[in-house]
This record gives C-alpha cells, sequence and structure tokens, in this order.
C-alpha cells in the first residue's frame, strides 16, 4: 500500500440474515449453549459449516457488497446514494462498529468516527462532565480534553452553564455542547456521518467551516450526508452507493449528477388508468402519462426550467383546447398554477399516444417534494372553460438543492418561507439628510 | 521530491489498523485495552457519579444496605437459636463476622448485576462509537470497588467498636494485607461469570430476570449468613462430609467469603479446600467467558 493512502478498502462486503430470530424460544436458547460443543465437533469432522448453510438460505441481504476505493492523505471523500443504499453500513464498518462479512479495511492513522454527536452524554452529568466523558469516547486523551477545553467551552458559547447538568439544557446548547467536543477531535482520519442535519442554521456553518478547516490541516474525512450543499462545499471527490455497490467515483460535482440520474422512481406516470374526479373527464381528451424532464434523473435542480413531458389520447377531436397546470405541495394544495397558449386539438383518435412538452420555464420553486396537477380545458383557466380531463392529485416530482452558493436555500423552510423564492429584492436606498432641511 | 521524502519518513509513524471479518475464538487484545483505560476510568466515574444524584443520602446507601441486611439477619438468628448462638466465625460476634462476608458478597452481587447488564445498558455507545466491548462488563468491576472501600471503612469502625465495648480482641495481623487478594478473586469470578451473563444477555432477555433469582438465592448457597464449617459437618453428612465440602466449594464465593472472614478476624482456619478449588475455577470461567465474549462481540450490535 502505497504511503499517501490514507484509507484503502478492498472487497469489501456485508451480509445480514434477514427475519434472523435468534433471542427465540426455549429451544433455542439450548440449541445454542448446549449445542455449542456439538457445532465445534461438526466443524472438526469437516461436516456442512453452518456458515455454508445460511449462504445456501435466500433470506440473506448483502448490505453492501465489492466495495473497494482508496482515500489519499488529505482527501476529503463524500459519500452520497439513497437510503438503504448501504452508506451506513460502510461508515459502521470503517468505525469498526460491525465488522465487515468479507474484504478489508487498511486505515493508516488515528480513526476518529463522529457517527452521531453526544454519545454518551449524561443528562445528569454537568457540561464540563459531558465534555470530558464524551471527548474520551471520542478517542480523546484526558490530557488533549484539558488542553482544548476552553476552546471547547468557548465554540459551544455556554460558558456561563459548564456546571450545570445538562439536562437542564435547551436543545440547542446541548447540541452546540455535543458539536463544540466533536469539532476539536484531532484524528488524522475522520469519519462524519450525516450528523450536520441537527443545530440552527448559523451554528451549522460554523461546523462545516470548522470541518473544512480539518480537511485544510490535511486531515482525511470521509463524509456521508443527503446535503447536497455540504457535500459539495466539502468533498472534493465522491463515492456513490447504489443498492450496496459502488457505482461512481469521481469528482463531487460528477458524482451528484449521478446521484439524481440513479433515481429512477417513479420517473413518468402512467395515469391512463387513474380514476378521474368527475365521470365526463377523460371521455373525449385524456391524458395518458406525465413525466418530468429534468436534466438528470427525476428531480429538478433547483433554478432549472421545470419541464414535463405529457401524453394523451383523443377519443372524439375536439376544437381549441389548452392545458393548465398547477403545482401543488405534498397535501394537494395549489401554489401555483398557469396554462399553455391554446392550440387546435389534433385530429389522431384511437390509440395513439401524443407527447407534447410542457416547459413552465424557471419558476423558482424551493428544494422540497412537489406535485405536478394537469388538466385540458376548453377556454382559460383565468376566464370561463370546461375541462375535458383532469389528473388530481398530481405526479410527484422533486426539487433539491445542489447549489452551494445559494446559502439561503440551504435551510429553506417551506412553513416559514413558502414555497418560491422570487428573484432578489431591487433595493434603493435614500439618505434624508434632515440637518440640511433645518 | 524533497517533500514527498519528508512525508515518507512522516507516514511511518501512523498507526496502521487493519479491519477484516474474525472467524471463531478471538484472543484478546490486552494492548488495546489497556490504550482505552481512560475510557475505563471515565465511565466508572460517569456510574459513580450518576448512582447518587438527586438523593439525599448519597453515598450513604452503600453502607446503610449491608448493615440493615445484617442486623435484621443477627435478630433473626439470634430469636431463632437464642442471642449469642448463631452461626458466626470461632470466637467473633456473629453480627462482625456477617457483616464481614456482606461486604465481598456485595461487591460480587453488584457487580454481575450491573456487569450482567452492561453490554445492554450502555446500547447506545456500542451502537455509535468502538472502544474494546469488554471494557463495558469491567467498569462495574471499578465502581463496586468504589463501594467497598467505604463499607470496609465502616466495618473497621464496627470492629473498633466491638474491640472497646464488647470485649472483642481484633487480631491485627500479616494476614491483613491479603484481605486485597481476595477482593481480587471475588471481581475475577465476578467477572468471569459477568461475561457470560451480559453475552447471553445481548441474546436473550430472560437472563435480564433470571439474574436478580439467582443472585438472590447465591446469597443463602453462600455462607453469607451463616459460616461453612456451621453447615458442612458431620452432624449433616455423615461420611459424606468431605465430599459435600467439595461439590459445596465449587462456589468460589465460597472461597473468598471463608478466606475474608480468615484474614480480617483471623478466627477460622485458612479454608484450603475452598481457595484451591476456587482459583483455578475462576480462571476458568474467566478465561473462557473472555472468549466467548469475544466471539459474540462482533454480533452484538445487532442484537442490544
Amino acid at each position: 500500500m502505497a504511503d499517501d493512502i490514507a484509507i484503502h478498502v478492498e472487497n469489501l462486503g456485508k451480509r445480514y440474515q434477514l427475519g434472523q430470530q435468534l433471542h427465540g424460544n426455549l429451544r433455542e436458547l439450548s440449541n445454542h449453549v448446549l449445542g455449542a460443543p456439538l457445532r465445534w465437533a461438526k466443524s472438526l469432522a469437516g461436516t456442512k459449516s453452518a456458515q455454508a448453510q445460511r449462504d445456501a438460505a435466500d433470506d440473506i441481504l448483502w448490505a453492501i457488497r465489492n466495495i473497494s476505493f482508496d482515500v489519499k492523505r488529505g482527501e476529503v471523500l463524500g459519500v452520497i446514494g439513497r437510503n438503504g443504499a448501504g452508506k451506513s453500513t460502510l461508515l459502521k464498518i470503517l468505525s469498526r462498529i460491525v465488522e465487515p462479512t468479507e474484504g478489508s479495511v487498511t486505515l493508516n492513522g488515528r480513526v476518529g468516527s463522529l457517527l452521531e454527536v453526544g454519545t454518551g452524554f449524561h443528562p445528569e452529568l454537568s457540561g464540563k462532565e459531558n465534555i470530558f466523558l464524551n471527548g474520551a469516547i471520542l478517542g480523546m486523551t484526558r490530557k488533549e480534553i484539558n488542553a482544548k477545553l476552553s476552546d471547547i467551552i468557548d465554540f459551544a458559547e455556554i460558558e456561563k452553564f459548564m456546571d450545570t447538568p445538562v439536562k437542564r439544557y435547551s436543545s440547542g446548547m446541548y447540541t452546540r455542547l455535543a458539536f463544540a467536543v466533536a469539532a476539536h477531535m484531532e484524528p488524522e482520519i475522520l469519519i462524519v456521518d450525516e450528523v450536520l442535519a441537527v443545530g440552527d442554521y448559523t451554528f451549522q456553518k460554523k461546523c462545516l467551516s470548522k470541518m473544512g478547516e480539518v480537511a485544510s490541516e490535511g486531515r482525511t474525512v470521509l463524509l456521508v450526508s443527503h446535503n447536497m450543499a455540504s457535500i459539495q462545499n466539502l468533498a472534493s471527490t465522491c463515492l456513490v452507493l447504489e443498492e450496496g455497490r459502488l457505482t461512481h467515483v469521481g469528482p463531487t460535482v460528477g458524482a451528484i449528477d449521478r446521484y439524481l440520474a440513479g433515481d429512477q422512481t417513479g420517473q413518468s406516470f402512467d395515469v391512463s388508468e387513474t380514476k378521474r374526479a368527475k365521470e365526463d373527464h377523460g371521455r373525449h381528451i385524456r391524458f395518458t402519462r406525465i413525466a418530468p424532464v429534468p436534466a438528470i434523473g427525476n428531480a429538478f435542480r433547483f433554478g432549472d426550467s421545470l419541464e414535463f413531458d405529457i401524453s394523451f389520447r383523443v377519443i372524439s377531436k375536439q376544437g381549441q383546447v389548452r392545458f393548465g397546470v398547477t403545482i401543488t405541495d405534498q397535501a394537494d394544495s395549489p401554489i401555483v398554477s398557469t396554462q399553455t397558449h391554446a392550440f387546435e386539438c389534433p385530429d389522431i383518435s384511437g390509440d395513439t399516444d401524443i407527447v407534447s412538452r410542457v416547459i413552465l420555464g424557471k419558476i423558482l420553486l424551493a428544494p422540497g417534494h412537489y406535485k405536478l396537477a394537469v388538466s385540458v380545458i376548453e377556454g382559460s383557466l383565468f376566464g370561463g372553460w370546461t375541462s375535458y380531463d383532469l389528473v388530481r392529485p398530481g405526479m410527484d416530482f422533486k426539487v433539491e438543492n445542489v447549489s452551494s452558493s445559494d446559502e439561503a436555500l440551504h435551510k429553506w423552510s417551506h412553513s416559514s418561507l413558502g414555497f418560491i423564492k422570487a428573484p432578489e429584492a431591487a433595493i434603493e436606498i435614500n439618505v434624508q439628510d434632515h440637518s440640511c432641511q433645518s | 521530491m524533497n517533500q514527498s521524502v519528508q512525508s515518507h519518513t512522516h507516514n511511518s509513524e501512523y498507526l496502521k489498523q487493519v479491519i477484516k471479518p474474525s472467524s471463531g475464538w478471538v484472543g484478546i487484545d490486552f494492548r488495546e485495552l489497556w490504550r482505552y483505560r481512560e475510557l475505563l476510568g471515565f465511565l466508572a466515574q460517569r456510574d459513580i457519579k450518576v448512582r447518587y444524584k438527586q438523593s439525599v443520602l448519597g453515598i450513604l446507601w452503600a453502607v446503610i444496605q449491608p448493615l440493615v441486611n445484617t442486623l435484621v439477619f443477627t435478630v433473626l438468628f439470634g430469636l431463632l437459636l437464642g442471642s449469642g448462638k448463631q452461626p458466626s466465625a470461632e470466637g467473633t460476634p456473629y453480627f462482625l463476622s456477617t457483616y464481614a462476608a456482606m461486604l465481598p458478597w456485595g461487591i460480587f452481587a453488584t457487580a454481575l448485576t450491573t456487569a450482567g447488564n452492561s453490554l445492554v445498558a450502555n446500547a447506545n455507545l456500542i451502537k455509535k462509537v468502538y472502544f474494546p466491548r469488554l471494557i463495558t462488563p469491567i467498569v462495574p468491576m471499578v465502581t463496586a470497588m468504589i463501594d467497598f472501600a467505604i463499607q470496609f471503612v465502616i466495618l473497621i469502625v464496627i470492629a473498633v467498636g466491638y474491640m472497646i465495648w464488647g470485649g472483642y480482641e481484633l487480631k491485627v495481623s500479616w494476614e491483613l494485607l491479603t484481605i486485597p487478594l481476595f477482593l481480587l478473586l471475588a471481581l475475577l469470578a465476578a467477572l468471569g461469570v459477568s461475561l457470560w451473563v451480559a453475552s447471553l444477555n445481548a441474546l436473550y432477555r430472560d437472563v435480564r430476570f433470571i439474574l436478580p433469582f439467582v443472585v438472590q438465592i447465591g446469597k443463602f448457597v453462600t455462607p453469607v449468613v451463616y459460616t461453612t464449617a456451621s453447615v458442612i459437618k458431620p452432624e449433616n453428612f455423615g461420611d459424606r462430609t468431605d465430599l459435600v465440602h467439595l461439590i459445596y466449594s465449587l462456589n468460589p464465593m465460597v472461597g473468598v467469603i471463608e478466606g475474608f472472614r480468615w484474614a480480617l478476624l483471623g478466627a477460622s482456619p485458612f479454608p484450603w479446600v475452598e481457595i484451591i478449588m476456587a482459583v483455578p475455577l475462576t480462571l476458568l470461567v474467566l478465561i473462557g467467558g473472555m472468549y466467548y465474549f469475544r466471539r459474540m462481540e462482533r454480533i452484538f450490535v445487532d442484537l442490544v
């Protein structure tokens, strides 16, 4: 292994047995305890081992398999993937919490892993006592903690409460203290799970910059996150995990594209058989498919032009029609509506799908999940109309925040800020000089 | 170029760790355990600090329990057998003889109960951070020693009290110096059993219900409120007394308690049979327990 490699992972795999009932009944207990010498004797005799039998069973799940990669010293590597892709399993193996089933990991340097902030915090102990306890749990020595104690207290901004039991802390104080300890770990290799998702935004930023510092000091960082913005901020290279396999390794931007493209679920929505609200809907013109056309995958990036392919069939020809489009939230409340210009209903009846692309343009929808409801109408949504078909609730789609520059979107809250970010407002400042008037 | 050479020499100092699947029986990495001694200390400190938080009497509880326990048996046996006829070590007041046994039994019972539940109790740690899992059942051994130290002070006070007002003659001799050895034996026995219990507890939660029950029975199977000599005697077992004595001594706590009485009270002869049985048995259970624990360790995280 080359000297500049901090983490070397080779052919790593972790298998779980599904539905494994270990704490079962009395017979299992006695089998387990009393059967041990028997199993041992059998294994000596070379009988088919329990392991081999287990392999044959089909209720096994490889959480990750055939994972190989190297992390160079000083590199910040992001790990991205959907839920269940195996990120946590990989991290737990690297942190030595679970043992791999096959393969190996070589770590060159002192490892600190942070799968949770405040691990081992005890509510009855004071802030200071918890700093020492948590520090020791994270692998710091008493000497190190003593040396950094005042830094940690400053970072957490809770000097006054150092001798108060943490059970009396507000949740914000608690999180800040927990983070402060973690941020002062100085391992050569730092393994971090999705821990930045807690705490208020300013504090998060403080932690991110602290972590950026860590990386610039030449320490190796392995970071798992769902937050594409923080991944893009920190990581230079990313791994993409899909269903336990390593599908992509490369520069962060490309990896994020790959990650977004990997999400194929619900990419198009067959609405030909969906039940309509009104009986005569879909009798003359009927929608068959609605598919988002983002640059990549199912998710639009914030700021992308929102485009959809909408397919329909004409059962009996009508005159001038247009599409009405409404974007709703998950609860089906409308957010924004528009319509296309009127067009002549095509004279292609029968089983032929007519595909049309509806381009809504750059509606600045905040990151989140939405639905697209469509209707085909005669008249205008904003005047009077009759509708031939209406699909509502509509098709799910989402908008992801991948830009790292626009910090305002990092913690966009639908409940307090709404769903749409307007373009940056202009401002004119008038200084009124009262002294001149007098 | 120059720089790469520099980092070359620097890199050779990095700690190298290899993670791969273990198979079968794995040994114990004592060097690693030693590296984690500070964590052991912090966890023990936590348990001690937390235990008596928000209680008025605080650490006094460590003293009250064995005292009241001893008092109850002194009165009970006094009523049953007549005052002064309770089964105590030769030439020793029953209260003193029993309190002296309550201490090693107490630390054994507390250490065993706490350590037996330690994996489950520390599940949140085990799931989130690596440290040698063996630390969890060792921590209660440390905290038990603190309890013991406090109780021991009370024991000395009681003994001195008997000397002054009870006309009892406490023999201060070299034998007192062997007390730490019996304490160690008690802790090793507790640890040995705990390793099995803690591992099984992660698999089968029944253990949590069995354990207090076993400890309660154990107190009466072990010569705590009586002495070995008062029960294992020819009147009861005739020709088989020696055999029964041997079997009785399979319980390592018999050796610990009788040894403790010997060292402290100097009344009874040195319990050779008990100690000869206790030491190898304790070591056997302990070493077996360590290997079993290490073997089960890799699946704890999925079970607790």
